[in-house]
């Protein structure tokens, strides 16, 4: 019995005298494991009379069970020391920049055209394209413009040749659809359109614009107005307000340009967007739609306006000249 | 158009003061410029649509205000102006034996004039000048002054002539002679040819009509003959001869937008009136008009009904009627939901109904337009089809890290344009793989040669030549479509744009005409920099490369292209450097090099579903010539791919080892793609056996690849190339490729002995292409 005290005392001096975990386990080893020295005594069991040994196992397993949780104890207290330690030496320089993973960027345009796409596209308006070089008939002739018209000159329009323009807007795509689809329809496109100037902060020889249309029975300047009012509320903020101003564009009538004013933009001043309108009754004539039956609108605006308006943008070159230190600014 | 304010309550009543009258003026369509102080009075300048000449004047901007107004009052000058400054002219009889006018063009529909005698010409009083001042005009004289503030008052423009310099006193309106010569007012001379229309007297042309009167017979202090002209030309001719001649004058500003017609002789009875006014001259000379196609009347029915329902808002005939009475149409008919309307003589604008519908919503208010969201049929928007799939395309990109950029279409030449092929004169972009003759463009001073005759770098093993899967029947041309037997008849253009609902560009010679060595040109460029429209966006991601100058650079865009076949949807990439960032702890950085840009172009094909293959390429001048290669989706070939050729890195500034790929998307638009196949996943374990083997570098990969495929069979779950070694204990010519089995087996275990038999059965296929297990 002394001896199981002994080995006992040994131990919880050990224990207590044990610097680390890794110590810990060494003393584990040297008394509980299978040849350990508390374990060592069952083997002196034999030898006992019959009478003394359920007494002495009792004393083994006794004296075991009180290693084992000074043990325990110990361990979680060198532990967290130890753990203490580790962090420290472990401590990294958390204002180190980070290393990002390599992705794409999108240019801001795109940005721009995409939620263009997402707004329209989820109003049943279908995107469509068509050519950058276009033919004159679809370009002025579909679109009412009458011969001599100013915007035909050369000095405003690439010519290529006298049929083929590079488009001068992408209401283009109006007369190609009218041509093939029977109304009622609705689609929008957004493209690149040219015009023959030369190129400065407020001007440049190309720029993108949407071009938005639908034609379908009783359609009114109300389904004009309230389809812009979606369209603009989506793009520019929920307090947008909607204005008509009457303007001449050939191919509507009566033909508008719409401004928004929202507190969020420039004191909510009224910002002129585009011009809109009835599809001219003379160009839904030319392509066998029957006034009668049938009416449209049609709306346009240019892309780089938007992006120039939400950010401040003031030079209209930056945006075909594919500056990293200017595409890199917009995520 | 400027005006001031005092000039508008000349005409006007109202409580409105400048800014809110500015501000109505906006909502009619008269868009305010700019208001500014002047001389202590408000100056507005005000926008002029080019359809509504009419505005351009105090009396028809008024006009919108009492249409628009309802507290607004005509005053008595209004009142007169609207009745044409009616006035007694007892010398009517005489005038003719003064002077003779004669028309002989039919660009000239009215002409009048009225002769004034014993003049003293001088200053103008101090009200008139200061008003000049005010809206930017020099005073000159009485007379010149005069002509100048009629015309802004009621929009006719004037011109006065000093009678006793006109010879023969007579006046003749005629196109020029070829040649003729006139010095103008502003002491110019220009030479003339038929299509300008002058003023002339007997001998020669003494104005240019509609723009500009002549030095030679000015008004002058010494002057005490006058001849007032007033008259009406086609507003067309005009405008041509004033833009070929570089003016810009108020005359023709107002001409080309349209004159009233009806209102030549008022002016010049309002001229004399104020003649008489500021002279107290007691009486002026008669009037010669000279009117010999007086335009019919337009009379137009408006369905009141059908009005409110285009606009959206209601409008009642009683409001229709008091609309269009205030801004000048004579209401012919008033009937339960009709009216019937002659147009004023000063809307030329005015042609059907429609434009009645936009006279009310204009007056009656668009403010009071309702929002309402349109019903009836409304198709699932947004993109679909093509559109859809390069929409897909280009984000796929981006995921593959490439930055996006957009580029002009029109630019100058480049070495990186796609080269053209001259025999046939049909290529599409990236497209056909008979190129021969292909040159870079010309003025570049720059050739390559043929790929026959390129070096190749020393110790590389691949044979030059015109691979044997290169070879297209000859005649076909470029092949966008979806099958075999497509052909396309020389010059036909290619459709962009949404799936079938595009009509195509009918045949109609893309290629005939505009092109110059195969390229699109612009015909009247404003700078060289923007003469040509692009025939591969290459040319443009290198501009890019160039501008930022970096090293490291992963960029691409989707644009239109446009070649002698016609326009087309590209996508182009172009990589260089490493693919990471600059970061402070560089891992192994990846390189850009072929195999990086293939299998970019591999990931952005499969976010599509797009199966893509390749096939050897040696003559694209623009690339290396032995790492090159075409790029085939489905059947069609769509591009080419591989590294830049290092002379043209040389002359463009690219690295030498810039990595470019061109894809013609066109051809997809009539494949069937875009389907995932789904495969029953295995829930047994997989089992991997490694091998090495040597085999000749000449023995192309995909040969490799196909036979362990083949071999391997259904147990073969997949298999990659871990490395790829030559050097030491390689012999030459050799490489050694290890290559990774992954085995597993449907419902069932492989045992060591099943997946070591499956390997050796690859091993042994690999034999038949001569490798050796290493």
């Amino acid at each position: 019995m002394e001896q199981v005290t002994t080995v006992q005392n040994d131990a919880i001096a050990a224990i207590t005298a044990a610097k680390s975990t890794e110590d810990l386990r060494q003393i584990e080893l040297e008394f509980l494991g299978k040849s350990g020295k508390l374990s060592g005594l069952m083997k002196g069991i034999g030898a006992l009379p019959n009478d003394q040994k359920p007494l002495f196992g009792a004393a083994v397993n006794k004296a075991r069970a009180e290693v084992e949780r000074l043990l325990n104890q110990r361990t979680d207290s060198l532990k967290s020391g130890e753990l203490t330690k580790q962090f420290e030496a472990e401590k990294i320089d958390i204002t180190l920049p980070g290393r990002a993973p390599q992705y794409g960027r999108e240019h801001v345009l795109q940005q721009a055209t995409n939620k263009i796409k997402r707004v329209l596209g989820s109003m049943g308006f279908v995107y469509a394209e068509s050519p950058e070089l276009e033919r004159f008939k679809y370009n002025f002739e579909g679109l009412n413009y009458p011969p001599d018209h100013p915007a035909m000159d050369e000095q405003d329009t690439f010519y290529v040749t006298d049929d083929l323009v590079l488009r001068t807007q992408c209401t283009a795509l109006q007369p190609r659809i009218f041509e093939t689809v029977e109304p009622p329809l609705r689609y929008f496109t957004v493209g690149r359109t040219f015009r023959n100037e030369a190129v400065d902060r407020t001007h440049n020889h190309t720029f993108h614009q949407v071009d938005c249309f639908m034609i379908d029975k009783g359609i009114s300047m109300a389904h004009l107005k309230g389809t812009l009012g979606v369209f603009a509320r989506a793009m520019f903020g929920p307090e947008v307000k909607v204005r008509f101003r009457p303007d001449f564009f050939p191919f509507v009538e009566p033909g508008v340009d719409y401004a928004i004013s929202t507190p969020k933009l420039f004191n909510g001043k009224w910002v002129e967007l585009g011009g809109a309108g009835l599809i001219h009754p003379n160009i839904l004539e030319r392509y066998d739609i029957d006034t009668r039956v049938y009416s449209g609108f049609a709306f346009g605006l240019g892309v780089e306006r938007i992006p120039m308006m939400a950010y401040g943008i003031d030079d209209l070159r930056h945006f075909f000249d594919n500056d990293f230190r200017f595409l890199s600014q917009f995520a | 158009m400027k005006l001031t304010e005092s000039m508008i309550r000349d005409y006007v009543e109202t409580s409105l003061d400048a800014e809110a009258i500015a501000d109505l003026l906006t909502m009619t369509g008269f868009e305010l410029e700019e208001i500014t102080e002047i001389e202590g009075e408000p100056m507005l300048d005000i926008n002029i649509m080019a359809n509504r000449g009419d505005g351009a004047s105090v009396l028809g901007l008024a006009r919108e205000i009492l249409a628009k107004d309802p507290a607004a009052k005509p005053t008595e000058l209004y009142n007169r102006a609207a009745e044409r400054f009616p006035a007694s002219d007892e010398h009517n009889r005489d005038i003719w034996a003064k002077t003779s006018v004669e028309i002989q063009t039919e660009t000239c529909t009215r002409f009048a004039c009225r002769v004034f005698e014993n003049l003293q010409n001088g200053t103008s009083p101090e009200w008139l000048q200061k008003r000049l001042r005010q809206i930017g005009q020099r005073p000159i004289s009485l007379l010149v002054d005069l002509t100048n503030y009629v015309m802004f008052e009621v929009g006719q423009p004037l011109h006065a002539y000093d009678l006793d310099l006109l010879a023969g006193e007579r006046i003749i309106v005629r196109q020029a002679e070829p040649g003729e010569k006139l010095k103008t007012l502003d002491g110019v001379t220009h030479e003339l040819q038929p299509h300008h229309m002058v003023i002339a007297d007997a001998e020669k042309a003494v104005g240019l009509a509609g723009v500009m009167g002549g030095e030679e017979t000015e008004v002058s202090n010494s002057t005490t003959r006058c001849l007032l002209e007033a008259a009406h030309f086609v507003n067309t001719s005009v405008r041509k001869t004033r833009t070929e001649l570089g003016f810009f004058t108020e005359a023709s500003y107002r001409f080309e937008r349209s004159v009233d017609p009806e209102g030549v002789v008022a002016a010049l009875n309002r001229f004399a009136e104020l003649y008489i006014e500021i002279t107290g001259a007691k009486s002026v000379g008669g009037v010669i008009d000279v009117y010999p196609t007086k335009p019919p009347p337009i009379n137009l029915i408006l369905f009141v009904r059908r009005a409110s329902e285009l606009l959206g808002m209601e409008i009642s005939v009683e409001q229709a009627e008091q609309y269009l009475s205030k801004l000048g149409f004579n209401v012919l008919g008033v009937s339960r939901d009709s009216l019937e309307v002659e147009a004023p003589t000063w809307r030329i604008d005015i042609q059907r109904e429609e434009d009645l519908v936009e006279e009310l919503g204009r007056v009656h208010g668009y403010e009071l337009i309702p929002e309402e969201l349109p019903i009836g049929s409304t198709p699932v928007g947004g993109p679909h089809g093509f559109e859809l799939l390069t929409d897909q395309l280009r984000e796929a990109a981006l995921r593959c890290g490439f930055n996006q950029t957009i580029s002009h279409s029109l630019r100058d030449l480049h070495p990186l344009d796609a080269p053209i092929e001259q025999s046939t004169g049909l290529r599409g972009p990236g497209g056909d793989t008979r190129v021969q003759n292909m040159s870079l463009p010309p003025g570049e001073g720059f050739s390559v040669g043929h790929s026959e005759s390129m070096s190749l770098p020393p110790g590389e093993g691949f044979s030059v030549g015109h691979s044997e899967s290169m070879s297209l029947p000859p005649g076909e041309g470029f092949r966008v479509g979806h099958s075999e037997s497509m052909s396309l008849p020389t010059g036909e253009g290619f459709r962009v744009g949404s799936s079938d609902l595009i009509p195509p560009l009918e045949g109609e010679g893309l290629g005939r005409g505009q092109h110059s060595e195969g390229r699109t040109r612009v015909r009247q460029p404003h700078s060289p920099e923007m003469a040509y429209l692009r025939n591969s966006i290459l040319p443009s991601l290198a501009d890019a490369q160039r501008r930022n100058n970096l090293e490291d650079i992963h960029i691409f865009e989707v644009g239109r292209v446009h070649t002698e076949s016609g326009e087309f949807t590209q996508l182009a990439l172009l990589s260089a450097g490493k693919f990471d960032g600059p970061g402070w702890r560089p891992a192994n950085p990846t390189i850009a090099d072929f195999f990086t840009l293939k299998g970019s172009l591999e990931s952005i094909a499969a976010t599509a579903y797009l199966p893509i293959s390749y096939k050897r390429s040696t003559t694209d001048p623009r690339f290396h010539p032995t790492r090159q290669a075409r790029i085939i989706l489905g059947q069609t070939e769509v591009g080419i791919m591989g590294q830049i050729h290092p002379l043209v890195a040389e002359k463009t500034g690219l690295p030498s080892g810039t990595v470019m790929a061109e894809l013609t998307l066109d051809g997809l638009k009539d494949e069937q793609f875009g389907m995932p196949t789904y495969h029953a996943i295995s829930r047994n374990p997989a089992s991997r056996r490694d091998i090495a083997i040597l085999i000749k570098k000449d023995v192309p990969f995909s040969e490799i690849d196909q036979a362990i495929t083949q071999s391997g069979g259904e147990d073969l779950e997949k298999h990659w190339l871990f490395d790829v070694y030559e050097g030491q204990g390689v012999p030459d010519g050799h490489h050694s490729l290890a290559i990774a089995l992954q085995f597993r087996r449907m419902n069932a275990n492989l045992t060591d002995e099943e997946s070591n038999a499956l390997r050796d059965r690859i091993v042994t296929s690999l034999t038949k292409l001569g490798a050796t297990l290493r």
